[in-house]
């Protein structure tokens, strides 16, 4: 809830006021059984302002404060035992004050039944500043050129409501239920374009949300001392309700199609039985059916009214885990499913010409995929173990006859993984493995146009290219002292692309390292360090201008190298200053660049390079709290956020749309965030 | 008066037995269980020794309701530990309890977590053995914690720290500029990977990668008109949902991650640039997608070649 800046000094007084009769609220605490006080639910509440001091839409992306205004802090848990019966009663209050609050009822009596009622709201406020003459925002029907350029304001909300239910039933059975509805509203970026059209014919349009999400979730359980069961329903379903929009000046693209409804039951058993006290078996067996039917938003050619489409699903996993020796333990388990789009197959574009690289029907995709891994555990002397393992990754698709992507009918990966692990020790722990993997498949198949002439097949796609990979991690854990420990992660991947095509993916290889540290200064003071780099690094080939069927003119072929860094560092101390001031302050930085190197080889015109781009976020936080009396304080909190960009993204080279909208974003935002409020404990 | 006392001891001894217990509890009296049922002989010390040990705060969970018979001991997790409570002739230091759960614990990790399955086997956790999580000798109290009143694995806001301790790639992620609500407690790491183990690739919560996704993102399902393959394969292969630079969370940007795919015939191939001329405008903005707006599918029906190309 945003506060009227003008409001703000009676609300601070307001704030000060509820700070101050929560914190005096101690002075009627009663004193208890010491005991008591340690081992019983214990309640808080807690009431206060904050204070945003500039706008900053990076920080408010998804807490609600985006702007410079004053903010209701308040927040609640409310918990409480019957300890005759075992009965909780829980309500469980947060930023309820904020766009983001979120409210929690519980009712539970333990082992025989209990239910739940959540709301929880979720914003996005779009960090970009829109500067548009679009008109009819929110709607279906959207104007360019409806006004003058103005500034709007995007934002997405879901309202989500759940509620859940539990019974314990005779013979170790339970019920549990849960439904969960979704209200999606708000307006997101969107656009339309044809660059077949007038030169920079690109406008932007928002994307009116307004949909409904429901899922329930019923499961039936069994738990028993060897078999363990669950059978149950899992539906979910989406409505829309705007489906199109119609553009009043833009391209010849309209209307523009929405999303449409699709709805899903999944039946499912799942399970596991232990046959021995160290051999297990698990399983899961489920079933479901997926449609998709809303009318179409214009006339079918074929006189269709809807698609009339529809998935099924069947799919399996079997599990087992044995320890046949004392030292080795085995694990394995196989994953099936197989999607069958059953959606019928028309025509939905007439007239297409024999160099089309489509048919005019639609193209259902259909798939079955079977995963497994088996894998070997050994226990060595002196708390190492060593593990072996395989993975496999079957996956068979279905293809269009016409196509204009090249594709593979099957792609099979097989990973070889061997990792020694060093643990039970009081002082050093840690792991080292490797892997390598290599992805294969069928035979690439080419692309033929409609006619049946051979169409351009230079591209082996990402997810179906031939890939080599090898990968190293390492993670280990050191207690040099009872104060100190320290942790070291990394890993280190190289993947190797080809296929039969000359282009797509090269090669890329990726690395991270982190290491942290915490220390006990003292029983009362600890202090935190962390520094963290990932980089990722990625080359591709294309070509500027292809050829057919499988050629690119001398001079055309063109390279891209694309990096990704980031370097992050956090430091934290926390501690008591005078022995009931409790304070802490967490400090972090981090730093992302964007490389986007393109290169012609052979000697052909040289490309300008784009810009890197680079994030810098820098975060305190800093706490205190100062009690009053055993159950109650103040608590003072401060932020400093500070994001620093010079993303080129929604501006690049001066970019506008058509009608000059401009999308773009505050490069240095800087937040101080000050907020101040009492609370109290009871139980 | 001490000689008439030692004289008749049996009878003060009996007069005692009978008078003590009936006036209060002295002492000396037998242990009552303080917090857990069945937690006497431990709590004879344990409720003294809380600041060395802090244990009490397990009487604000759910293991600590006695009205729930179902609920757990010390020893049901600890072990009877008979040489813990009774420190054996000619040892000095007090052996420590049959299994210990900490951090330094030399108990195994699937012997720690026997503890737990004894209860908690069925549900969320049936996929348990066999999942990486244990595979790895990651124990159930290398997340959890049992003596607390505030879990932090199981509050979305805390839950995180807790996952991000072991997955510190994941931590620079989440900080990115193009992310999910994860920092804001908006998001956790349980609405999508059950970390006790599931039927799903990567200990995803449903079957598959898009099952998982489709929870909050339904309107991707389809199926469309026109589809776009990878879309229904993977939302992964376009996608890192722990975070990018990149909008939308995309793993590279347009026209790059298009032509990935994408034959270069035509526009397809053309550099990635600030020309904002017709074809060139690949880059800025939605890149590709200024014109492909439906890239998820598209499923209007409109007797237009364009139409399959999400334009529309």
């Amino acid at each position: 809830m945003n506060i009227d800046c003008h409001n703000f000094g009676r609300w601070l007084r307001v704030a000060a006021a509820a700070a101050a009769l929560l914190a005096s609220s101690a002075l009627w605490a009663q004193e208890e059984d010491p005991v008591a006080a340690l081992s019983k639910p214990e309640s808080s509440l807690s009431l206060g302002i904050g204070y945003a001091g500039s706008d900053a839409p990076r920080f408010g992306l998804y807490n609600g404060i985006d702007e410079e205004d004053a903010y209701l802090l308040g927040e609640i848990d409310y918990v409480r035992r019957l300890d005759e019966s075992g009965t909780w009663f829980r309500l469980d209050g947060r930023n309820l004050g904020l766009d983001s609050r979120q409210l929690r009822f519980e009712h539970e009596r333990q082992s025989d039944w209990g239910y739940a009622i959540d709301y929880n709201q979720i914003i996005r406020n779009e960090p970009y500043t829109v500067n548009t003459t679009l008109t009819g925002i929110g709607g279906t029907t959207q104007t360019i050129f409806g006004a003058p350029l103005r500034e709007v304001d995007l934002e997405t909300e879901r309202d989500i409501l759940t509620v859940e239910a539990k019974k314990y039933l005779p013979g170790n059975f339970d019920f549990r239920v849960t439904f969960r509805n979704e209200e999606k509203d708000g307006d997101r970026i969107f656009g339309q374009g044809d660059f077949g059209g007038p030169p920079n014919a690109f406008f932007l349009l928002t994307e009116p949300l307004d949909s409904t999400t429901q899922q329930i979730d019923a499961v039936l359980g069994f738990t028993g001392k060897r078999l363990q069961l669950s059978a149950g329903y899992y539906g979910s379903f989406f409505d829309q309700h705007k489906d199109r929009i119609d553009v009043i000046n833009g391209t010849a693209n309209t209307p523009v199609s929405l999303p449409p409804g699709n709805h899903a039951h999944q039946g499912y058993l799942t399970g596991g039985y232990s046959f021995t006290p160290t051999t297990r078996g698990t399983f899961k067996l489920a079933y479901s059916s997926a449609t998709q039917d809303d009318t179409f938003i214009v006339p079918s050619a074929n006189g269709r009214t809807n698609a009339d489409a529809g998935v099924d699903t069947f799919s399996f996993k079997l599990g087992l885990t044995a320890r046949p020796l004392p030292k080795l333990s085995v694990r394995s388990n196989l994953r099936y499913e197989d999607r069958d789009d059953r959606t019928p197959v028309d025509t939905y574009i007439t007239g297409v010409g024999a160099n089309a690289t489509y048919d005019g029907t639609n193209v259902p995709h259909s798939r079955k995929t079977l995963r497994g891994n088996l894998e070997a555990s050994y226990r060595l002397p002196r708390g190492y173990r060593i593990t072996g393992g395989v993975d496999l990754d079957n996956q068979e698709r279905t293809f269009p006859d016409v196509r204009s992507v090249v594709y593979r009918e099957d792609t099979d990966e097989i990973t070889y993984r061997v990792e020694l692990q060093r643990a039970l020790s009081e002082t050093l722990n840690g792991r080292i493995s490797y892997s390598y993997s290599e992805r294969d498949g069928s035979s690439f198949l080419p692309n033929f146009t409609n006619g049946g002439s051979l169409a351009s097949n230079q591209i082996n796609p990402l997810n179906l290219a031939d890939r080599d990979r090898n990968k190293v991690r390492l993670m280990l854990d050191w207690a040099p002292m009872e104060a100190l420990s320290l942790q070291l992660a990394g890993y280190y991947t190289d993947d190797e692309y080809d296929g039969t095509n000359p282009h797509g993916p090269d090669n890329g290889d990726s690395h991270h390292l982190s290491l942290d540290a915490a220390y006990a200064i003292t029983d009362k003071w600890q202090a935190t360090a962390w520094y963290s780099r990932e980089k990722t690094e990625f080359e591709s080939t294309t070509c500027q201008a292809g050829g057919i069927p499988s050629t690119c003119n001398v001079g055309s072929v063109r390279k891209s190298s694309l990096d990704n860094t980031t370097d992050a560092v956090g430091f934290g101390l926390s501690g008591a200053l005078f022995d009931d001031i409790e304070v802490g302050v967490d400090v972090s930085q981090s730093f992302d660049r964007g490389e986007f190197g393109q290169q012609i080889e052979s000697g052909g015109t040289p490309i300008t390079q784009l810009p890197n781009v680079h994030y810098r976020h820098t975060r305190v936080n800093f706490h205190a709290t100062y009690p009053i009396g055993e159950n109650a304080g103040i608590r003072l909190d401060y932020i400093y956020d500070r994001w620093r960009t010079n993303d080129w993204q929604w501006s690049g080279g001066g970019f506008t749309y058509a009608d000059f909208t401009t999308v773009s974003q505050d490069e240095n935002q800087i937040l101080n965030f000050i907020g101040l409020r009492g609370y109290y404990k009871f139980r | 008066m001490t000689a008439f006392l030692r004289a008749r001891f049996e009878w003060v001894l009996a007069a005692a037995l009978i008078l003590v217990p009936a006036l209060g509890a002295p002492v000396w009296a037998q242990p009552k269980d303080v917090v857990l049922n069945g937690d006497a002989a431990c709590m004879v010390c344990h409720q003294y020794l809380e600041a060395q040990y802090p244990i009490l705060a397990i009487g604000k969970t759910k293991h600590g309701t006695r009205a729930d018979k179902r609920t757990p001991t010390c020893t049901s997790c600890h072990g009877e530990s008979d040489t813990h409570i009774n420190i054996p002739q000619g040892v000095s230091e007090r052996p420590k309890p049959e299994r210990m759960f900490g951090k330094g614990s030399m108990t195994p990790a699937p012997e720690r977590d026997e503890a737990c399955l004894s209860c908690h086997k069925g549900g969320k956790q049936i996929h348990w053995l066999g999942s990486t999580h244990a595979a790895r000798d990651i124990s159930c109290t290398s997340c959890h914690q049992i003596h607390t009143g505030r879990d932090k694995v199981r509050d979305k806001r805390t839950q995180p720290e807790v996952c991000l301790g072991c997955h510190k790639d994941k931590r620079t992620q989440i900080m990115r500029p193009s992310r999910h609500p994860i920092l804001e407690g908006k998001v956790a790491c349980s609405d999508c990977h059950n970390p006790h183990g599931s039927a799903g690739p990567t200990m995803m919560v449903r079957d598959s990668v898009n099952d998982t996704c489709y929870q909050c993102h339904m309107e991707k399902r389809g199926p469309f008109v026109h589809n776009h393959q990878p879309v229904t394969e993977d939302c992964g292969i376009c996608h890192n949902p722990h975070g990018t630079i990149n909008y939308a969370m995309l793993k590279l940007r347009s026209p790059f991650l298009c032509q990935q795919c994408h034959e270069p015939t035509g526009h397809r191939g053309t550099v990635a640039s600030f020309a904002t001329n017709s074809v060139p405008a690949n880059t800025v903005a939605r890149g590709c997608l200024n014109c492909h707006t439906n890239i998820h599918g598209s499923n209007n029906p409109i007797d237009a070649g364009n139409a399959r190309t999400f334009r529309r």
